[in-house]
């Protein structure tokens, strides 16, 4: 500590990526210091690249040979003469040996000291730290791995320990990885046979993500909530509780919805979080900024969890309740301040924030990454401060952490956090109103996201009612509601029409070389006055007359949303000069009707396409953009309330062969881009239906290939360690 | 102004006028029935078995969905060769695919094998024309066989013959007008050139084939045995000669192509219009059965029949009390504003002056004409003789012929003699020229044609010294008129391709209005490529 000059920092190397390194950026120009940045090959491009005053590559695409590369980062640290840094969080933050190296180098680290990180980085040695501070811990057992080389490797070498520790605590247990968060290298394990399982590939996964492959066994505790607190300690021994957060609403452990203050929970329970936090944080001689995480049982218990020693990735809640900036004051302590300085008259928390983690992943699919180019990230309108918010009296503030911009690639490297909404509101209802509403507007196309998922937690009424536990997530409704679907695909036809003559004078804009298009005035033929755009479905006819002219005004168009397959029937199309379109929509799959009546659709002002069914009578509002697209037969993307589709034409014969093809050749492809982990069958070998063929890593987590039926392994195209596109062919199995 | 109206509906003669209409609409309905051919018929279920698409299946996939389909020419042929539909073996039309009006051209192999009769080359030829005129993409889907050969001195030979199709297209894709063929089917001999003349050409896989000569003429000339497929089936056009630039797997696929093709033609040059908010006329469109007299000589009520096709029945008409009999005015068709000119009576020096001074006005202010035709001729006797009928005429014709803004013309009732001229009848190329079944044209009408010739034999007969029955005369008056009768009809006009076709008179507003904004795809400056006040002599 005594090393700490007052010495001002004046460029600072944020050693991450996305979102957070875009953030740290965003404090640094404010307060003066010059942002650097380190980027890996896949990142080159990246906003926080393009961000930062100065920036330095190093290394290719994987974690491992860049942003884990703590070598390479101090080396770069060192070229761009940067005198701290910023460590993010994930990646090399709780990295004691890499803050260890940095300080020896004479460059700050912003984060707490080597020693305090280790005391509490490793969760073993912070639980046993806890206990030792009075708070309340959870019965556990640290997993020996045997990490010889040959046919041993991986396996546990304390087993019996481990056994007569399952006998007495029961089952279910929980695999942890010492050195994790995020729910990486985590497993839950209800049986003693998928015990080691859980162990190795839990172990396997924290050394990939985190470069660390301990992990321990502990009771697991259920229907809990997950309360931690906000931790902020200088140099001069003073720790304090920057408010709670309750991160409850949880996938898989990854957290999903966060919120600023924790919500209904009673006064003594906070005080008791506060002051277990202070203290463990207090024997950890703790400085910088941290987090006490803690499950709180239906009981009210409260068990330690662990330490994350660095900034969360929620941080931006309790920043907008309290009004700080916290990566600000975590410079500031790093520069030696006094936090009785910082913050003279304390805190007070002011309103509600809760923050929704927008990810590339189609929840449809069992939430697989998705990867690609965001033709379109339109974030709903932000906030211009909010660091300053003095916590509004009425109204909200929204703000959105973000790497990405248009135009952007979400790559499989790294994880699928595309972006994170925060919304703060005077109370916890009128924040989640308004967080559901900035979700509405937010659209992403290019990629699949969480977006529909979030909307329907958001609705969950567990969550209004602070009922829900960790475990809530997976047991809530969140499929897209069908109807939803359908409506976006007759959305997608109806549009087909209306957009033949919505292509708004793409020619009078150059015949008036540039003029705005003065409808009443002139027009072109091109114009959606122009007869061509009016007079639906004109045939000869000799039978019909005036009004009901219109001919041959029914058709029938194939499309794919999603990967669903789907026939539109539109017939009775009528259209006035208002463009106000009626038509009859049949929806269907395969001849069985999913969706069929009377609608009337029109283009709003904003170009939405707002219809109505007769039957139910109520509006519904879809939007998409460079709809042409659709007409010319490529894929759309289809917003509608809760969720985005992707649409596309399909000629009847090609849907028909391509679902053959596949269903006969016995081939099994990947969904997900990513590197081979692990090849479970050799040629020859007899799979049984559901067997895992292949461990696939993508996007920092593990999945696995299974085996659709049984059969014979035929072919196996790929090998251990091979990076491999989405859609290729791993390998083939013959059915028996 | 708003024109008013004194229709009763309920007269005996509205009664009996819209029965006559509505039976010419049956014959009308009837006839584009048996041009669309029926689903029983065998060479509609062998081409279907094939998997292939009827024309018309073809046109309704290429174009937008829900737009219009502007067919021209749907009953040429009719009734004039054996063994072939109305609208002689090709579908013609105007159609919105990705956004932008084409000329669609599409052979029905259901029909002779798609080969080219002499209506079917002439029809074929009126659609480039249109399509040159208007500055419309050609879009040809192509399956026929050819020149029909047993007629192959009225198809082949001659300037309008086959040969002038692939004139018009090397002379079309120089104008910057793409041409963009899809082969479908066969494509043999002189056809070959469609795809071959084409700026893109698609062809389907085991479906289409291009050569000069097919298979029986190799075997016959070489003695060797090939496939239609091996000699110019889709491979070896995509990928060895190079005739062809892409492959469709089926004929949905081919047509998708087609739609691409044309969504990256870029931007083409157009007119801009005048376009308001179309407003419906304030009178029933309906009611125009009731206005066509049944009887040809009875009048024809122009101004309640324009009270039931302009915007809000609003027409603002021009020198309203100088040579009355023809109405000249500015109006507007389902938002557009254009000049019309439509005939209430005989041509008269003053009426004919009037037209060549609006259609001045007009030419100068680019607003496109529409002209009514329901026309004797002009005025004959001396008093008119005197009073320069002949050169105010003359100005008429000129002022027709050399105005460059785009003419339509629709024929309502009668087109006889110069009258036909100086409304901008065939001759006078309208961008567009329709006719109502009613509509009647000939040199003049039957009646006088009759006594004119009548008159003629019997003072040859006198001349030569020969006595000539009354009867005698009685009954040559009857038999040219019941000919002139027959010829003068709109089907027979139609069949022979001297419009574009027969419209249903209820449909008017809409067929006009579509042609007219196909029309405003050609720019002002390619219309007035010779320059816009550049008309002949007016003789004074």
């Amino acid at each position: 500590m005594a090393k700490h000059s007052s010495q001002p920092i004046r460029r600072l190397l944020i050693a991450n990526r996305g979102e957070i390194a875009c953030r740290i950026i965003r404090s640094c120009k404010l307060a003066g210091i010059t942002p650097l940045a380190v980027f890996s090959e896949a990142d080159r491009y990246a906003l926080h690249t393009r961000l930062a005053t100065e920036s330095l590559c190093i290394g290719e695409g994987e974690a491992q040979a860049s942003y884990l590369n703590g070598k390479a980062v101090l080396d770069a640290a060192i070229a761009l003469k940067a005198d701290a840094i910023h460590p993010g969080y994930g990646f090399l933050s709780e990295n004691a040996e890499f803050a260890k190296q940095v300080e020896q180098k004479g460059i700050r680290f912003i984060g707490p000291s080597p020693e305090s990180m280790r005391a509490v980085g490793d969760k073993l040695a912070a639980k046993a730290l806890a206990a030792l501070a009075k708070v309340p811990v959870a019965a556990s057992i640290g997993i020996s791995v045997s990490t010889s080389k040959g046919k041993d490797a991986g396996k546990v070498s304390n087993l019996e320990a481990l056994k007569s520790f399952t006998k007495t605590v029961g089952f279910p247990i929980i695999v942890k990885a010492s050195g994790g968060g995020g729910g990486r290298g985590m497993r839950k394990v209800y049986k003693a046979t998928e015990l080691e399982e859980a162990i190795a590939s839990a172990s396997r996964e924290a050394q990939s993500a985190f470069g660390n492959a301990t992990v321990f066994c502990e009771k697991l505790i259920e229907n809990a909530r997950h309360i931690e607190v906000q931790i902020l300690g200088d140099h001069h021994g003073t720790v304090l509780a920057l408010s709670d957060r309750d991160c409850t609403m949880q996938r898989k452990h990854q957290k999903v919805l966060e919120e600023a203050p924790a919500p209904a929970l009673e006064a003594h329970v906070r005080q008791a979080l506060h002051q277990s936090a202070v203290s463990l944080m207090k024997a950890a001689k703790y400085a910088n900024a941290g987090t006490v995480e803690f499950l709180l049982d239906k009981a009210g218990s409260i068990y330690f969890l662990e330490v994350n020693s660095r900034l969360q990735v929620e941080h931006p809640v309790t920043e907008m309740v309290l009004g700080i900036d916290l990566v600000a004051l975590q410079i500031a302590v790093a520069e030696g301040a006094k936090l009785t300085d910082l913050l003279p008259n304390g805190l007070s928390v002011c309103g509600h924030a809760i923050e929704a983690r927008v990810c590339a992943e189609n929840p449809e699919t069992g939430f697989i990454p998705s990867t690609g180019m965001l033709s379109t990230f339109s974030t709903p309108q932000q906030s211009t401060s909010y660091f300053e918010s003095a916590a509004p009296s009425s109204g909200t503030l929204l703000r959105v952490d973000t790497g990405f911009e248009r135009g952007d690639r979400i790559s499989h490297f790294y994880d699928s956090l595309a972006a994170k909404v925060i919304v703060h509101a005077p109370n916890r209802a009128e924040a989640i109103t308004s967080l559901r509403a900035a979700l509405s507007n937010f659209l992403i196309e290019g990629v699949h996201t969480n977006r529909h998922y979030l909307l329907s937690l958001l609705k969950e009424e567990s969550f209004a009612k602070v009922s829900h536990s960790i475990d809530s997530a997976g047991s809530i409704q969140t499929q897209i509601s069908p109807r939803e679907r359908w409506f976006a695909v007759v959305a997608a036809a109806l549009w087909e029409i209306l957009g033949s003559g919505q292509s708004t004078g793409r020619t009078a804009r150059h015949t008036q070389g540039g003029l705005p298009n003065a409808i009443g005035a002139c027009g072109s033929t091109s114009s959606s006055l122009s007869p061509w755009s009016l007079e639906m479905g004109h045939r000869q006819s000799a039978r019909q007359s005036g009004a009901e002219s219109s001919g041959t005004t029914s058709f029938q168009r194939c499309m794919l949303v999603d990967s669903l397959p789907c026939q539109v029937e539109i017939s009775g199309l009528g259209l006035d000069s208002t463009h106000s379109l009626t038509a009859t929509v049949k929806v269907s799959n395969d001849g069985a009707a999913l969706l069929s009546g009377r609608v009337q659709a029109s283009i709003s002002k904003t170009g939405a396409l707002a219809f109505t069914f007769e039957s139910i009578g109520r509006e519904f509002f879809f939007s998409a953009k460079a709809l042409e697209r659709f007409n010319r037969g490529e894929g759309i993307w289809v917003h509608g309330q809760t969720a985005t589709f992707r649409i596309t034409l399909v000629r009847e014969k090609l849907r028909t062969h391509s679902s053959k093809e596949s269903a006969h050749s016995g081939e099994i492809t990947s969904h997900l881009p990513g590197k081979i982990l692990s090849l479970k069958v050799k040629v020859g070998d007899t799979v049984a239906q559901g067997d895992v063929l292949v461990v696939l890593e993508s996007m920092k987590m593990e999945h696995r290939i299974e085996a659709p039926s049984a059969g014979r392994v035929r072919e196996v195209s790929v090998t251990n360690g091979q990076t491999i596109e989405a859609g290729k062919i791993l390998l083939s199995v013959e059915t028996n | 102004m708003k024109l008013t109206s004194s229709l009763s509906t309920s007269s005996p003669d509205f009664r009996a006028n819209r029965e006559h209409s509505e039976r010419l609409l049956g014959q009308l309905g009837d006839r584009l029935s048996e041009a669309a051919g029926s689903p029983s018929d065998s060479s509609i279920v062998r081409h279907k078995s094939r998997g292939k698409l009827l024309a018309r299946e073809r046109v309704e996939h290429l174009i937008d969905p829900g737009s219009p389909f502007l067919e021209l020419s749907a009953l040429a042929g009719l009734e004039l060769y054996e063994g072939v539909r109305p609208g002689a073996g090709i579908i013609t039309g105007i159609g919105r695919v990705s956004g932008r009006e084409c000329m669609i051209v599409a052979n029905d192999a259901t029909v002779k094998g798609g080969t080219y009769f002499p209506l079917t080359v002439k029809k074929h030829l009126r659609a480039q024309e249109i399509a040159l005129e208007n500055h419309l993409p050609c879009l040809y889907l192509v399956d026929s066989g050819g020149a029909f050969l047993p007629l192959q001195d009225e198809v082949f030979p001659d300037r309008d013959h086959f040969g002038r199709i692939f004139y018009n297209q090397a002379r079309m894709s120089a104008a910057r007008i793409p041409q963009i063929a899809a082969v479908m089917g066969s494509c043999t001999a002189g056809g070959a050139y469609v795809p071959a003349m084409s700026d893109e050409a698609i062809i389907v896989r085991e479906q289409g084939t291009i050569f000069l000569g097919g298979p029986p003429l190799v075997k016959a000339a070489t003695g060797v045995d090939i496939s239609a497929e091996e000699l110019g089936g889709a491979d070896v056009h995509c990928r060895i000669s190079g005739v062809a630039d892409h492959i469709a797997d089926d004929d949905y696929h081919a047509l998708q192509i087609m739609r691409r093709i044309v969504a990256n033609l870029g931007v083409a040059p157009q007119s801009l219009f005048d376009l308001a908010t179309p407003v419906p006329p304030a009178y029933d469109p309906n009611e125009i059965l009731g206005l066509i007299p049944a009887e040809p000589k009875k009048y024809f009520p122009m101004r309640e029949i324009l009270a039931r096709m302009l915007d809000e029945s609003v027409l603002d008409e021009f020198k309203r009390t100088y040579g009355e009999s023809v109405i000249c005015g500015f109006a507007r068709l389902e938002g557009m504003l254009i000049g019309v000119i439509a005939n209430d009576g005989i041509l008269f020096s003053e009426s004919a002056v009037k037209v060549a001074h609006f259609i001045q006005l007009c030419n100068q202010r680019r607003i496109p004409l529409l002209f009514m035709q329901n026309i004797v001729g002009f005025m004959v006797g001396k008093d008119y003789e005197h009073g320069g009928i002949a050169k105010h005429g003359a100005k008429m014709v000129t002022a027709v012929s050399c105005c460059t803004v785009p003419k339509l013309t629709l024929l309502v009732g009668g087109s006889f003699g110069a009258g036909n001229y100086g409304m901008a009848g065939r001759a006078y190329q309208p961008r567009f020229l329709f006719s109502w079944p009613n509509s009647r044209i000939s040199v003049m009408g039957p009646e006088q044609a009759a006594s004119v010739l009548t008159q003629v034999r019997r003072e040859g007969a006198e001349h030569k010294g020969k006595k000539t029955s009354e009867k005698e005369l009685d009954a040559y008056r009857q038999e040219i008129e019941a000919r002139y009768n027959a010829q003068a009809s709109a089907f027979y006009a139609t069949a022979r391709l001297w419009d574009d076709g027969i419209i249903n008179p209820l449909q008017t507003r809409c067929v006009l209005a579509l042609a007219l904004a196909a029309s405003m795809n050609r720019s002002h400056q390619q219309q007035s490529s010779t320059s816009q006040s550049d008309f002949g002599i007016f003789r004074m």
